[in-house]
């Protein structure tokens, strides 16, 4: 049996090794977050939000001069590329949710706030994502579910 | 003799009549040829681009491979596009601009460092001196879609040509090119007299008018009438188009070689054919081979008559030299390099079970006329390293199956599809053992009972009661009969022919109990089931059988990773897509494919069903995945085994990246494998290739951590014997405590067993 599994030993050491490098280095996240609280006791996981880089950034750049000239499809494609760079960060999310809220997609927007609100559900991005929700149900007849997002924004 | 002449002249009138008619009919037919579309352009579908940025997990080697996919050449002085110069750690490399559907990329001579092999610290422009944020690579072509007579061609401008191509071309084809009228007077002569002389049609020296000419003939005939119509048009074409013109059609026009059913047509794409690179960055020796090859293609063939097709490539350096094209240095230096032929099936449709999927998806929006002849640019997802060793680890995984499990060789097939979870993108996609061959495939059209993989969602369809159901609610694993319409009944096994009780419901799914999971699924309803495995993305609805529960339900490996790719967001509905972008031949944006992230489940339930999910890789029927995988990687998965092992599958995923694979037999028969001894492997295997980033689950708002006591159920406190942390929706969880300290302290894995035995005991 061991066998088996032998060839992959190496692999697995090597990325083990690559991956103590890479949590190493992630650090400075894009906004302080608190710890989740350690109710008896989390998941065994490490928070690791990938630092916004500087390409993140050079595309977050891009993607606010096509939606400053009215060019939405274009603001989108590069905040989908930006994701394919850093898909944990909240703050793409957000913006995305956005571009699609300013093209009347209320059922992307909606979804795209709440994936944001699940990368990071403290401080001031998720009130603006809860806003959005709650938003885009409205304009979706969805007057319940609006009133349900809104009442996220209050602190619970 | 008044009636004669005029018989004559009406009989010259009416001969000149139809000679114009005919003059003008070939006239119009060699407009239609030039004006609008001048050629059916096949589709071009590329490959992921590589982004390089500062912080990028990638190696050296890495991206030394994908230089060598792009057909970049080392060079000791890297002073044109397409090559490169490892220097240590460092790599100097020009690269090619490309236009992108979202702009154009500008070609860079940068320098990029690299940290240990494993990440790219520093890129710098060697122009400028100054940082590069992000840069992207050209992408490589996987294949093209073209029409059913097969011809195939790249696009060339003359301004992009190489000036050598067009000086060793005209030497040897047409030195009066630039002063003739379309033919050669003198040439033309000899020609016919050599026909009369033969009694038929030999050939005779074209020019390249009249070889353009003559590829706009489909079929390759030689009569006397041909020849005459060939010359007509010849002039005809001279006489409306200018003589860049007519050499730019020439240069995209004529037919260099035979790939399978796929004529290659043109420089543009003879240059990717025989040397996988652009046509601007061929050296001498190269564009004089391209060159000879024009006289015949398959009588010189490089690939098939090396010695032959070389001389005659010499043949042209020669003449070139002779016309002072080249001076003797050149001419000798070129003489002395090899033809430096790629291999063929570098060249040939790379991925044909992934390009199987791109061509599915774009049915659904265009004609095949259309795809086989606007030039479109298809941008896809498949990230052909990553595509390389998936087809690597399939084909090596079932050999070692079959050599453990002392089964026929080759008796074994199987599928994978790997995603990026957050944008639902195929990565990489196999069809069977042999991915160079493009027969059935599997990964799309194999129709599979999927087993265990579908108790996740029984387990969350029962979640989605919070006042009946949370992961530690007892149920009980026993035996039961389950009625079936028409009076018959069902009982339901164990895959170990043993019932281990009452149990927490969360090692229902970990240990994938049967007996246990149809008892909460024939609670909550199989309907309630089926809605959880549409909220999900199943297309279809199954019909409402019991047998549902245990994974009774046809389903292809794609259509699989569409459900767990469900889970693997957290709840949002991301189906697997192989098309990022498709343009116009001149980069216009057609179609996008926009990234689409719509509501599945409820997220605080995925995640629940997702810790489940982790536990059984750590610690429940995926186990054996733990030895091959970094423990840190937290990765999340779910066997499944059809009845008598037919079918053995496994599903699961990482932080970013998902994969799902299925082994069996074609001919449907058993295939003697559980999904963790046939399926698993090779997915532990494809993970470990994947490097996926650890699965951190963020508890959702209204999920709270508590001790449990893993063998009742009831809570518990950290550090007690048997104590495990399971997520609760805030308001659910058992409600009665155990007393610290009161058991040994139990190794998990073998309590059902301990409670088995005691159960025995008590009973007798």
């Amino acid at each position: 049996m061991s066998g088996n599994w032998s060839r992959f030993g190496g692999a697995s050491r090597t990325a083990a090794l690559m991956l103590m490098a890479a949590v190493l280095a992630a650090c400075a996240p894009l906004s302080p977050q608190p710890a989740p609280e350690p109710d008896p006791a989390p998941p065994p996981a490490e928070e690791v939000t990938a630092p916004a880089s500087s390409a993140v950034l050079a595309l977050l750049d891009r993607s606010e001069g096509f939606m400053a000239a009215g060019d939405h499809d274009s603001a989108a494609a590069s905040l989908e590329r930006a994701l394919r760079l850093d898909p944990q960060n909240a703050e793409l999310w957000h913006r995305l949710a956005r571009v699609r809220f300013a093209q009347a997609d209320w059922a992307a927007a909606e979804s795209l706030a709440l994936r944001s609100v699940g990368l990071d559900a403290t401080g001031a991005l998720r009130r603006e994502n809860w806003r959005l929700v709650a938003d885009a149900r409205r304009r979706m007849d969805d007057e319940p579910g609006a009133r349900e997002a809104e009442a996220r924004l209050r602190p619970g | 003799m008044r009636s004669l002449k005029w018989i004559v002249l009406v009989a010259l009138l009416a001969a000149a009549g139809a000679l114009l008619v005919h003059v003008v009919s070939l006239d119009a037919e060699v407009s239609s040829r030039f004006e609008g579309k001048r050629w059916a352009l096949p589709t071009q579908v590329y490959a992921r681009p590589l982004e390089l940025y500062v912080g990028r997990r990638l190696s050296r080697d890495e991206l030394l491979e994908e230089l060598d996919r792009l057909g970049y050449r080392s060079s000791e002085r890297v002073s044109r596009s397409g090559h490169y110069q490892v220097h240590g750690d460092r790599l100097e490399v020009m690269t090619r601009g490309f236009d992108f559907w979202d702009g154009s990329e500008p070609g860079r001579h940068v320098e990029v460092a690299f940290a240990a092999g494993t990440e790219i610290t520093a890129i710098d422009d060697l122009e400028s001196g100054g940082p590069v944020v992000l840069l992207r690579l050209d992408p490589s072509t996987i294949g093209s879609i073209y029409p059913r007579h097969g011809e195939d061609r790249v696009l060339v401008r003359l301004d992009d040509v190489p000036p050598a191509l067009i000086d060793a071309l005209l030497t040897v084809e047409d030195r009066q090119f630039r002063d003739h009228y379309g033919v050669r007077p003198q040439s033309l002569f000899r020609a016919l007299v050599a026909n009369l002389r033969a009694g038929g049609v030999v050939q005779g020296g074209s020019t390249i008018t009249q070889q353009l000419v003559k590829n706009f003939y489909l079929d390759n005939r030689r009569t006397l009438r041909r020849k005459i119509d060939e010359a007509l048009m010849a002039l005809l074409l001279e006489w409306r188009y200018d003589k860049d013109e007519i050499l730019e059609a020439y240069l995209n026009e004529i037919y260099l070689g035979q790939d399978g059913d796929r004529a290659v047509h043109g420089f543009g794409l003879g240059s990717q054919f025989y040397f996988q690179r652009p046509l601007a960055e061929l050296g001498v020796h190269e564009v004089a081979l391209l060159v000879a090859i024009i006289r015949g293609p398959s009588f010189y063939d490089p690939r098939r008559h090396p010695e032959r097709t070389r001389s005659r490539r010499d043949l042209v350096l020669d003449q070139m030299q002779q016309q002072a094209l080249l001076t003797e240095v050149d001419a000798d230096q070129a003489r002395a390099r090899p033809m430096g032929v790629v291999d063929r099936n570098l060249q040939t449709t790379r991925y044909p079970a992934f390009m199987g999927l791109v061509q599915r998806q774009l049915r659904t929006q265009y004609r095949p006329e259309d795809l086989m002849s606007e030039g479109l640019r298809i941008f896809t997802t498949v990230d052909p390293a990553l595509q390389a060793r998936v087809e690597a680890q399939v084909a090596t995984g079932l050999e070692e199956i079959e050599r453990e499990r002392g089964m026929a060789s080759g008796g074994l097939q199987a599928a994978a599809v790997v995603t990026d979870t957050d944008s639902g993108e195929v990565l990489a996609l196999v069809g069977g053992r042999n991915s160079r061959f493009a027969g059935f495939n599997r990964a799309l059209d194999a129709q599979r009972p999927v087993g265990s993989l579908v108790k996740p969602f029984v387990h969350l369809a029962a979640l989605e009661h919070p006042s009946r159901y949370h992961v530690a609610t007892i149920v009980e694993d026993g035996p039961m009969t389950v009625p079936l319409p028409g009076g018959r009944t069902w009982e339901p096994r164990n895959f170990d022919r043993e019932w281990h009780g009452p149990v927490p419901m969360y090692r229902a799914l970990t240990q994938s109990y049967n007996a246990a999971t149809v008892a909460i699924g024939m609670d909550v309803g199989v309907e309630a089931v089926i809605d959880v495995l549409q909220r999900a993305g199943l297309q279809r609805r199954p019909p409402a059988y019991p047998s549902l529960l245990l994974g009774a339900l046809e389903m292809s490996p794609l259509e699989v990773a569409d459900l767990y790719q469900t889970l693997a967001t957290g709840g949002f509905r991301s189906p697997p897509r192989a098309i990022r972008e498709v343009t116009t031949v001149d980069g216009e944006p057609l179609s996008r494919y926009p990234l689409s992230v719509a509501r599945g489940v409820e997220p605080e339930l995925a995640y629940l069903v997702n810790r489940l999910l982790q536990e059984t890789v750590r610690d429940g029927t995926g186990r054996r995945a733990r030895g091959a995988l970094p423990a840190d990687w937290q990765l999340a998965g779910k066997t499944g085994t059809s009845d008598g092992l037919r079918d053995s599958w496994f599903a699961g995923f990482g932080g970013d990246r998902l994969a799902v694979v299925w082994v069996g037999r074609d001919d449907n028969a058993s295939a003697q494998l559980t999904g963790s001894v046939g399926a698993l492997p090779l997915w532990a295997g494809i993970m470990a290739d994947a490097r996926p980033r650890p699965l951190l689950l963020r508890p959702p708002e209204q999920v709270r951590e508590r001790w449990i006591d893993g063998l009742s159920g009831h809570g518990s406190a950290q550090g007690c014997a048997g104590a495990v942390s399971l997520p609760f929706l805030v308001g659910t969880g058992p409600e009665q405590t155990v007393p610290c300290g009161r058991q040994q302290r139990i190794d998990e894995t073998e309590q059902p067993n301990l409670l088995r035995r005691i159960r025995d005991w008590l009973g007798g």
